[in-house]
């Protein structure tokens, strides 16, 4: 055990890998939220008529919610007030149109992080929208795929562009008053991502986006929405790191998915956002609305997260299968180490008849992590032979951590079939011992009966994804089991 | 608050106000003040979030006063389950009637008024009661707890094993409708007692009254406890009924709960434990008819290393019904080398019929085994295609798959005329359903 307290202290003071602030000129507004801030940001992005009203229309039920207390999570209360609501690097009010004028500061911050951006191009297959604290600053390959008919761009380009399209389909999934975050979302949402597959197109590359937050005191608040037409498919990345910092930061996204007939929409996020020092001091709080809409037959969404980061994560990527015969998937692996807590989990409503779901959620708590499944089946009346099948499982490493499931489960049709399976338990004796005494060194052992815990989830991640998860999970839990 | 539940509280209210504070325990004069502070259970409380309280609300329930003639020694007779000449307690309407219960005065068990017991301040129940049931109380208990005193007091003394179940049997009568009865029980079972306790609820008339019961248990070091239970109140009934468990070292719990009366019903279990190494059981079955709605709640708190629990829960649901399973596993971080393992299965028959199930986990502790799981479905069609294969008529087909799905949880009563009568509650029952499953299986 001794060699276990001298890994978990190394570790605790382990810093953090992606922790570096980027110094870019910033046009920030002053920390406060009324409605002249909400049309300063609907002005500042020359956006349409329709969408001011619909940000303070969504501002003033803001107002009169209060903030959801059920998660299980601890945290001191948010200041809404002190928190500045916009914040664009300088460079992008000149609107770069290719890599070359991009602001060097920028491309190198990403370079730290492994992104090198002047290779993207050669890296067949990897489109970026890269997303600096709130604008979009530079978009690849968007040639290529405007060839295919694919619109992938900032979510406040398609509101200039496309507005029919994003007055159509905006606020559909998640409404603006879905909940507190949503709310405050839907009013003051700065950027992200706009994605249209039309009917018949396999998206010819996996679409990624990285975010960064940056800007001291900022909160980030990304909107993405994705719409896959009849019998498209698209596969979409999200990656999440942030430089280390000391003022505790809040996250509030949303993401909406549309998949209508025949289409499928695979969703992959790996999440590393500054987790906070080992007493959670400054990391982020992540707070997340996402939903997918099978809207149409046989549609099909597939939602794989790996949450490595935050010290607060709020977050359930859900499934509506209105669509007979639809699929909704959720995989997840959520690590929750030092202070972090992770209330996370998925809600799978069974509308249509003949829809499944599956759900496989892997849960791994160190230290002090406390880590939360929570999730919903709901089967309707009319979710003939709805079929659902949950599994959640939990591993502890370190007696101070802790595990928590919050299943529920609604059936209302006697033809559906749920089943729930959760366990939880420590790394096995006997596991380590069989990996020790053919030589594996403990660190090895743990990785590898870690990673063997969560290959269910890694293998629907996307190759480039998957590799990247894994050496994530290495990191994060180096040296906290002796 | 609501007009139908105001009628009890004021009335309980003019109750603890007049009454002698200086004599009481703690834990009611507690209950008796939170009366006015404790607010109606809603939907938007974790543990109410499927539970419709309109049912109860919707009635003027009134408190009323024994009225002991209204039972009789054949009805007594006909209703037990145990020996004639076992260890009886008789309830009525909440309401201990000694003159029908059978007390053994050979010293292995103390069977008391609870007001007796009450009246020495020094004594074991004086200081035992409420001590678990004030912890995690809601309204609804602190309204039993603030007019205890018709309950009744159960002591096994150290090392005894009673030879003979001891039989509490609960009955609501009345001729006029409408009341609420506030059955309280307390046992305790001495270091290494043994002991065999039979609850039963029965009704005599088709009442319609709210039982609000409560019943605490304290298991020694040591300690047995077997605890089958039934409650076929009437169909009108709204029954609620909460046990407070608590364990010390070493000390064995056996108990299953039956449930098949009542138009709602909500059944609470409340366990930890005082002590390492012990072991709890607890099993529940439930039978959803039409317009029947039941509820499971189960909360065992593992505060303590080296203790297992093992919850099993089934239910069968047809009709216009609705059932709600909700279970919570709390280990604690000093509970380490727990084991807890938490099922609940349900077959569900019609289609208007609706489960609500939620089976938690809450673990702060990193050396444990925990799981639970659970199945929501319908009766397999493969079954019915095997037993018909060989003959067997639908409808006895059907029974025999639910009785055999029932029969598991059933059987852990351990208890033969107990379990015999709840397999014919539930073939009556099921005979009556299986036109209506018929349509929807074929």
């Amino acid at each position: 055990m001794e060699a276990a307290e001298r890994h978990l202290d190394a570790m605790n003071h382990a810093s953090y890998a992606a922790g570096f602030v980027t110094e870019i000129e910033a046009d920030t507004v002053a920390p406060g939220l009324d409605e002249s801030v909400i049309r300063h940001i609907s002005a500042k992005k020359h956006e349409p008529e329709f969408m001011l009203d619909w940000r303070l229309q969504a501002f003033r039920q803001w107002q009169q919610m209060s903030e959801p207390t059920w998660a299980h999570v601890h945290y001191p209360k948010i200041d809404y007030q002190a928190i500045s609501y916009y914040s664009a690097p300088k460079s992008a009010s000149d609107g770069p149109k290719s890599l070359d004028e991009v602001d060097p500061e920028l491309l190198r911050t990403y370079e730290k992080l492994g992104i090198p951006l002047q290779e993207q191009k050669m890296l067949a297959g990897v489109a970026v929208d890269m997303v600096f604290d709130s604008v979009s600053v530079a978009t690849t390959f968007r040639k290529q795929l405007a060839e295919a008919g694919v619109i992938f761009c900032s979510i406040s380009e398609a509101m200039r562009e496309h507005p029919a399209l994003v007055q159509m389909y905006l606020g559909t999934v998640v409404p603006q008053t879905d909940n507190y975050f949503a709310a405050l979302n839907a009013a003051v949402f700065t950027d992200g991502t706009f994605v249209y597959i039309p009917p018949g197109v396999r998206c010819p590359m996996e679409l990624s986006t990285y975010f960064r937050i940056n800007e001291r005191n900022t909160g980030q608040f990304e909107r993405t929405l994705i719409i896959a037409d009849k019998g498209s498919y698209v596969s979409y990345l999200e990656g999440c790191t942030a430089p280390q910092r000391d003022e505790n930061q809040l996250h509030a996204a949303v993401v909406e998915l549309i998949a209508l007939e025949d289409a499928e929409i695979k969703y992959s996020t790996v999440q590393n956002w500054y987790p906070g020092d080992e007493n959670g001091k400054g990391g982020i709080y992540n707070f997340v609305t996402k939903r997918g809409l099978c809207a149409g037959d046989r549609s099909h969404i597939s939602w794989t997260q790996v949450e490595t980061g935050s010290a607060i994560t709020w977050k359930y990527p859900s499934c509506i299968l209105k669509g007979d015969d639809s699929v909704g998937e959720f995989y997840s692996v959520a690590v929750t180490r030092g202070a972090q807590q992770a209330d996370t989990g998925t809600k799978m409503y069974h509308i249509g008849k003949n829809t499944r779901s599956t759900i496989v959620s892997k849960g791994i708590s160190a230290d002090r992590g406390q880590n939360a499944y929570r999730g919903l089946v709901r089967m309707n009346k009319g979710a003939e032979n709805g079929r659902n099948h949950t599994q959640c499982d939990s591993l502890l490493i370190g007696d101070k951590c802790g595990a928590h499931t919050f299943p529920y489960i609604e059936v209302a049709n006697p033809t559906a079939k749920v089943e729930h399976e959760a366990t939880t338990s420590k790394i096995g004796e006997d596991q380590l011992f069989y990996c020790r005494q053919r030589g594996l060194s403990q660190e090895d052992a743990v990785s590898m009966i870690v990673n063997g815990f969560c290959k269910e989830v890694f293998k629907e991640l996307p190759m480039e994804f998957a590799v990247e998860a894994r050496k994530l999970l290495e990191i994060s839990l180096e040296g906290a089991v002796g | 608050m609501n007009a139908a539940l105001d009628n009890i509280l004021s009335h309980y209210r003019r109750f603890a106000a007049s009454a002698d504070y200086a004599g009481l325990p703690d834990s009611q004069q507690t209950a008796a003040a939170a009366l006015h502070r404790l607010p109606l259970p809603t939907r938007r409380d974790e543990s109410w979030r499927y539970t419709p309280l309109p049912a109860v609300l919707e009635h003027p329930f009134q408190p009323i006063a024994l009225e002991d003639d209204l039972l009789t020694p054949d009805d007594v007779e006909q209703l037990r389950l145990t020996p004639a000449d076992s260890p009886r307690v008789v309830m009525l309407n909440g309401f201990f009637i000694p003159e029908l219960s059978t007390i053994p005065d050979d010293g292995s068990v103390e069977i008391l008024p609870l007001n007796a017991a009450l009246r020495d301040l020094s004594s074991d129940a004086f200081t035992r009661i409420g001590q678990l049931s004030g912890t995690r109380q809601h309204l609804f208990t602190a309204l039993n707890t603030a007019s205890l005193g018709e309950g009744v007091y159960v002591r096994v003394s150290a090392g005894t094993v009673l030879a003979k179940p001891l039989e509490v049997l609960h009955v609501s009568i009345s001729f006029e409708s409408e009341f609420i009865a506030q059955p309280r029980l307390l046992v305790v079972l001495e270091a290494g007692a043994q002991a065999t306790l039979v609850e039963q609820y029965a009704h005599l008339s088709d009442t319609l009254c709210l039982n609000n019961g409560v019943v605490e248990v304290f298991l020694e070091a040591g300690a047995q406890l077997s605890h089958p239970r039934l409650q076929h109140e009437s169909l009108r009934t709204r029954h609620l009924s909460s046990l407070y468990l608590r364990q010390a070292a070493e000390s064995h719990y056996q108990g299953t709960t039956l449930a098949f009366g009542g138009a709602w019903s909500r059944t609470e279990f409340h366990v930890d434990f005082s002590g390492t190494g012990a072991h709890c059981d607890l099993n529940g079955f439930y039978l959803a008819g039409d317009k029947q709605s039941h509820g499971m709640h189960v909360d065992v708190i593992h505060n303590l290393p080296n203790c297992t629990s093992r919850e099993r829960f089934k239910g069968i649901l047809y009709g216009n019904s609705t059932a709600v399973f909700d279970g919570n596993i709390l280990v604690q971080a000093d509970a380490q080398k727990t084991d807890a393992r938490l099922s609940n299965d349900n077959l569900l028959l019609s289609r208007d019929a609706e489960i609500n199930t939620k089976p938690r986990l809450e673990i702060y502790a990193d050396d444990v085994q925990c799981s639970h799981g659970t199945t929501v479905g319908q009766l397999d069609p493969e079954m019915l295609f095997y037993l018909r294969a060989r003959g067997i008529p639908h409808e006895q087909a059907v029974t025999m798959i639910c009785m055999g799905f029932a029969g598991a949880i059933i059987a852990t009563c351990e208890f033969e005329t107990l379990e015999q009568c709840a397999n014919a509650l539930l073939v009556k029952r099921l005979s009556k359903l299986v036109g209506l499953s018929h349509q929807n299986i074929d």
